[in-house]
Parts: C-alpha cells; structure tokens; sequence
C-alpha cells in the first residue's frame, strides 16, 4: 500500500515536470519570434563583471524589413545599427528554437539539452514578466535566467549562469516603449549599416582545409551567414560559437595556448597543424567546450 | 578548509582554474580537501543528471604518485617537458566522463543516484583520461576540467585584441542566432577606458 503511494506521488510529480517544460519551450519561441517582428525602443543596461552601461534600443519594422539601432548612452561610442533585414529571413537559432519547440519528441528537442522551467511571475521595466530558467544538461553549455514580457514574449531580461549559478552578464530593460512606431529620420538610407556584411548562402559549402572532430551534441553549423574557409558557427538554439583558423607567418609568435574571458563570452586559441595554423573559439560557453572545439580541429590533406 | 581553496575546487570543476592554483590543490594534502572535492563531485553531478561511478575516485593522490613514477616529467627542464607534465597533471585530474545519451530520463534521475551513489572506489592503478562514448552518442571527455595554460603580460595582451576583432565577428553572427538578438551588439561596443 505505502509502495502504491509512493509511486503515485513519484507520477505525479513527474508530470508536473513534463507539463512544465512544453510550456517553458513555448515561452522561448514567443521569445524568439517577438524581438524580431515587434516594435519597440527602450533602454537596456549590461552588467559585466561589476560595470553597468546603458544601451538606447530601438526596433522597427517597416515593408517587411527590420530596422534596428544600439547607442551608447555614456561615453563616446559610435552608434551601432543594423537595418534592411528582412523579418522573414530566419536564421538557424530562431530556426531551431521554433523546432524545437514545436517537436514534442523529447529526442530532438531543446528538453536534451537544457532542464526548463517556469519561475515565479515578476516585475521588469514596469511591466509584468514570467521567469523562464534554461539549466544545462551537460557541462558544456551555459545556463539562462530570463524574464520574458508576459504579454508580448519580449525578452526584458537576461542573465547568463555558469555552473557555479555565478551571474556573467546580465542585460535588463529598465525602460521599455512598445508603442514605438520609428521616426523616419532613423529609416533614411545612411542611418544604418546594411545587411550586406551577410552575404547570402553560399550554394555549397566552401572547400575548408579543416574540420570539427568533436562537437557538443546539439549544436549544428550556421549556414546563412558568413559561414567562409577560415571560420564556422555552431549553435545549439540558444548558445552561439564560431571557430577561426588563421594561418601564422611565424610559428614561434604563438607557442602557447591562450584563454580569454569577458562577461559570458570566451575565447581559446591553440597552435596546430605544425606551428602553421591558429585556432580560435569565440563564443557564449564554458571555457571547457571552447577548448575542446578548438583542439578537436583536424588538417584535412589537400 | 579555507574558502579559497574551496573556490578553486570549484573552479577545477568548471575547467576554469589556473596551473598555480592546481599544483596548490595537488599539493595539498588535507583530507577534509579530498572529502570536499568528492561531495562536490556529486553535487555537481546531480545538477548535471551525471552518472556516479567515478565520483569516489580520490584522483589526486593516484595523480601524484604518476609524476614521482615518472622522473623524466618530474625534472624541471625544456619547455616541452613541462608543458607535457602539465599536460599529464591536466589530463589525469580531470577523469570526468560525462554521459550524455538519451537513457538519461527527465525527472527520474534521482532514483538513478540512489542505485549508483554506492558505487564502489577504483582502488589501483594509473589513472588515464577516460575515452568512453555511449552507442547514443554520449562523448568522453579527456583533460576536461584540467588546467589552463599561464600566460605572459605580453601574450595576453596580443590574446586580448585578437579576442576583440574576433568577438566582433562572432557577435555579427550571434545576434542573428541567439535569443538575445540584437541586443548582444552590446558585448562589442568598446568600453570608455579603451
């Protein structure tokens, strides 16, 4: 009988987990999808390691493109801006979190990688928020804390987790303006950097004298943009890194192996192919998946 | 037990922890470090829904008696040698095997803890990194949480500016990938003091 009871509270409490993870998927492709078709301006702050600097926000889309610029409220920064892209273009990340999300074959989802979970209902930037929290599976992703706008599914705010639960960075709308229509002044042509940068997809794969032999499960290779000969990017729906390759004119420039570290982002570069290649890890990760990427590299012979 | 050395236990945990502050903790011979290490292990582990069977492995001492076996890595000398006993120290402390198959089931982990907690200690040998993988697809992890190389002022501050020209580039394609968006542009906006 004591067993019977046992088992029935075990099933229970089992699927209250089951039940809250679809919903959380369902909170992360809200997520996705509103940063890119809704319109809005506001002010973001970015902590990283004990400093705040605030960011001016503001996203339109207009004919079916997206417009969107980053200022800098202090200092004398330029102006970072990006525009003309199209809302419809999705790339990979999106991509795959809107699978994900929409697959409930718990073999090919999101759930694989990452434990989610619905937190308390909270308050950001004056509006109310529902807390979502991606813990990862593995040792080799990070985790997520993020606040998403109940109404919208905006993301208001977000902290990245190492597995120590240590807050690396942490961006967070303090003011939040969803009426935002765009003046004009900011669509003119000039006003923002173009797409171009992107170039379109290549129809193949461009010939690489090198490959991955190891990576995260999960993560798959960004087709869409700039993926070239000398560089890479992988994701995993919600963790980003790239892999470059740059060859040295002096093998003795960089003997070491070197790691970097600033907020959630980690670089480690190492020395191959004979002293004749250096290959770097860029991206949102433990410092340990950055390593092994790098060093899992392999020279395929011309 | 001092809390910085409870840091970085932690920190060889994460694979985030300098070649000093290894040896340090090699060196150390406190028990209540080693009890430390093994209950943080398991912790560890179960956030992460690991498997147990490693987690009483006392590695450190196995670790040292492999570098007294070992003269030839022992002896201060080129370069390459102590890179490569780095290496050793490295690749021995950190045999951690991850299992990432799909045999894993949500929520019921914990039962799983339960039946391998006991999981008895491998009592002899030379520790190797483990190279296991699951016909799932689960990978081994060899030197995982090991070291980090030091670095000369000199190198870390070529490191430093190849770490910004590359997170630009790294960042023009996150933002289009991530769930951040756009608003990840602010990681590679160049601070005042720059």
């Amino acid at each position: 009988m004591g067993f019977r009871v046992i088992v029935a509270l075990f099933a229970l409490v089992f699927a209250q987990v089951g039940l809250a993870q679809p919903e959380a998927a369902v909170w992360l492709k809200r997520m996705s999808d509103s940063h890119r078709t809704l319109n809005y301006q506001g002010v973001v702050n970015y902590q990283v390691e004990g400093n705040t600097r605030s960011f001016k926000v503001r996203h339109v889309v207009r004919d079916g493109r997206e417009y969107e610029s980053l200022e800098a409220l202090s200092g004398a920064e330029p102006e970072v801006v990006r525009g003309g892209h199209d809302v419809n273009c999705l790339h990979p990340g999106p991509e795959l979190l809107g699978i994900l999300a929409a697959s409930g074959d718990e073999s090919s989802s999101l759930q694989k990688f990452y434990r989610l979970s619905l937190g308390d209902d909270i308050y950001v930037a004056g509006r109310n928020a529902v807390s979502v929290l991606v813990e990862p599976r593995d040792v080799y992703r990070l985790g997520y804390r993020l606040a998403l706008d109940k109404e919208t599914g905006l993301l208001l705010r977000s902290e990245t987790l190492n597995r120590r639960e240590r807050v690396l960075e942490r961006f967070e709308y303090v003011v939040l303006d969803l009426q935002f229509a765009g003046d004009d002044h900011h669509l003119e042509p000039g006003q923002w950097t173009s797409h171009g940068e992107f170039a379109p997809a290549p129809k193949e794969l461009p010939v690489r004298q090198w490959r991955l032999n190891w990576l995260p499960q999960g993560f798959s290779p960004l087709r869409q943009v700039g993926i070239d000969r000398d560089s890479a990017s992988y994701t995993d729906g919600l963790a980003v890194f790239t892999v470059f390759v740059e060859p040295l004119s002096d093998s003795s420039e960089a003997a070491a192996d070197t790691h970097l570290r600033r907020g959630a982002s980690v670089s480690y570069s190492t020395v191959m192919d004979g002293g004749r290649q250096r290959v770097s890890v860029v991206g949102e990760v433990p410092m340990l998946t950055a390593r092994q990427v790098a060093r899992s590299v392999l020279w395929v012979a011309q | 037990m001092k809390d910085s050395v409870k840091e970085s236990l932690s920190a060889l945990m994460d694979g985030e922890v300098s070649e000093l502050e290894l040896r340090r903790l090699l060196n150390s011979d406190d028990s209540e470090l080693r009890a430390a290490w093994a209950s943080l292990h398991r912790s560890q582990q179960l956030l992460h829904d690991g498997d147990l069977a490693f987690v009483e492995m006392d590695i450190s001492s196995r670790v040292m008696t492999a570098i007294e076996e070992q003269p030839a890595l022992r002896a201060p000398g080129s370069g390459w040698r102590q890179a490569l006993a780095g290496f050793a120290v490295a690749a021995s402390v950190a045999t951690v095997v991850v299992f990432a198959g799909s045999e894993r089931m949500i929520g019921a982990s914990s039962a799983m803890f339960a039946a391998k907690d006991s999981a008895p200690a491998i009592s002899s040998g030379r520790v190797y990194p483990a190279q296991m993988s699951s016909a799932t697809g689960g990978v081994a992890v060899s030197a995982a949480a090991g070291a980090l190389p030091t670095m000369s002022p000199a190198q870390r501050s070529e490191a430093d500016k190849r770490f910004d020209a590359l997170l630009r580039k790294h960042t023009e394609r996150a933002s289009l990938n991530s769930g951040q968006g756009f608003v990840s542009y602010a990681r590679v906006v160049p601070q005042e003091s720059k």
